[in-house]
């Protein structure tokens, strides 16, 4: 019968286990950080290409090229912070596997194996194999706490550059809107905002005027957003100041005037026949190109309250007839034409029709009456009449 | 005074380039995440386990950050070029 021994075998100091980590990994991770830190070296060198902008100068592009050189110089900081973090990890990968090796010699020597025909350890390999498993735990120990005494070092470098990202952006275009409100200051000042590295946007300012508008032939009052207009209204070439206008280029229409007409207009496209909606996107898409309508479907009355005729479209130019039909608009645009009423300021009269014919054209010609079946044409020719 | 001599349509292209800078620094920082996610913390070396932690959370936070300054230069960029057009008075 075999008995148990009556004294168990010592156990050398740090034999239960091989100093703990997985090489492999310590390396893979290490290569992640060097790819990042790769990465960032090439990212930096095209945000340091990206910073520089010819013929761009002045204060405003100072300080651009200023926060890129910073964040490229940033970039390859932390590209190289990384880098050395790649390093430590396969430097104590390194190490580590150093003391798995001799912590498996350690091993070998206290546990031979069966087949080894090696004799049992004696007294001294007992020694030798505990000084072993000593040095392997001190080794892989060691090698831990550098790397962990580096990682922190890389870290608190990477929060040091983090920090200055958060430095604030050059000013001025997040806060553009608060430099030149509602255009109040001149064009002419601009040069001495750029200057200053001001970047002198104007910014838009929208009231609420009560305007009255015709449903169903009832007044109704509602508010209409309108721009603030400044004290001018162009510069001193004569050309519109910017945001001091719309862009459908009617800044000479009295606010209540375009309110009325873009009223109308947006109900006759939503509510009309399909001969209203032609004549409102007709006025819709002329206020686009820069004419100036100043009515659309005004009826004109007598001293009695009876209706004379209605005009289609009014611009400050000229008069306009609409028209789906290949013909008529003959005696209404004759009244539009000779009628004091009508058209006291005798302002040229227009019909348009995409489907005009060139024989209804000839009897409204002859009476000094425009036609045009081109949208593009009429606009010109309004366009024309405006300058 | 020569303040403003840079093509508007210039620095939004340079814009656009910037952009793409910053998206692809974003790049850099998924794919160190994905690398050193799929890896045991520490890689089992329990020594380093909140060193390589901390260090992953550092770089992530540099790379988002920088990533976002870069996608703000390229909208001071484009509101550079804004206000060049409002200066010359082009649309």
């Amino acid at each position: 019968m075999i008995g148990l021994p009556d004294v168990a075998a010592p156990v050398p100091v740090g034999a239960q286990s091989s100093p703990p980590g997985n090489p492999d990994q310590l390396r893979a991770s290490g290569r992640a950080f060097g790819a990042a830190a790769a990465a960032l070296a090439a990212q930096a060198a095209w945000v340091r290409r990206c910073g520089t902008v010819d013929g761009w100068v002045g204060a405003t592009a100072s300080a651009y090229q200023a926060r890129m050189a910073g964040i490229a110089q940033r970039m390859d900081q932390a590209g190289q912070a990384m880098q050395h973090a790649a390093a430590a990890l396969g430097e104590l990968a390194d190490r580590l596997e150093e003391a798995q090796l001799l912590w498996a010699r350690a091993s070998g020597i206290v546990h031979p194996s069966a087949l080894s025909g090696l004799p049992c350890p004696s007294g001294d390999d007992f020694g030798r194999a505990t000084r072993l498993f000593a040095t392997a735990r001190a080794e892989g120990d060691g090698a831990g706490r550098v790397a962990r005494d580096r990682l922190a070092g890389v870290t608190a470098a990477l929060y040091a550059l983090r920090a200055q990202a958060k430095a604030p952006l050059p000013r001025p275009p997040a806060g553009a809107a608060a430099i030149n409100p509602c255009g109040a200051f001149p064009q002419q000042a601009s040069s001495v905002f750029w200057n200053n590295g001001i970047i002198p946007l104007d910014t838009v300012c929208i009231v609420y005027a009560a305007t009255l508008v015709e449903v169903d032939g009832e007044p109704v009052s509602v508010l209409e957003p309108v721009p603030l207009i400044g004290s001018g209204t162009t510069d001193t070439k004569g050309k519109p100041k910017r945001n001091q206008v719309d862009p459908e280029n009617d800044e000479a229409i009295p606010a209540e005037v375009k309110s009325l007409v873009q009223a109308r207009i947006r109900r006759a496209q939503a509510v009309g026949d399909e001969g209203i909606r032609f004549q409102a996107d007709t006025a819709q898409n002329l206020r686009v190109r820069g004419v100036r309508v100043i009515g659309f479907g005004n009826k004109v009355f007598d001293k009695f309250g009876k209706t004379i005729t209605d005009i289609d479209i009014e611009t400050d130019h000229a008069l306009i007839e609409v028209t789906t039909s290949p013909s008529g608009k003959f005696d209404q645009s004759l009244a539009l034409l000779k009628d004091p009423r009508v058209n006291p300021a005798g302002k040229p009269v227009a019909v348009f029709g995409l489907k005009y014919s060139p024989t209804a054209a000839i009897k409204l010609t002859s009476e000094d009456v425009e036609v045009f079946t081109s949208e593009d044409d009429l606009a010109s020719w309004l366009l024309g009449l405006q300058r | 005074m020569g303040a403003v001599q840079a093509d508007p349509d210039l620095l939004d292209a340079i814009a656009y380039i910037v952009k793409q800078a910053s998206a692809s620094l974003d790049g850099v920082r998924l794919d160190l995440a994905g690398r050193t996610g799929a890896l045991a913390p520490g890689a089992g070396v329990p020594s380093i386990r909140a060193a390589t932690s901390d260090l992953a959370v550092a770089a992530a936070a540099f790379l988002s950050d920088t990533r976002d300054e870069i996608a703000a230069m390229s909208e001071y960029l484009n509101l550079a070029a804004g206000a060049a057009r409002e200066a010359d008075g082009a649309p």
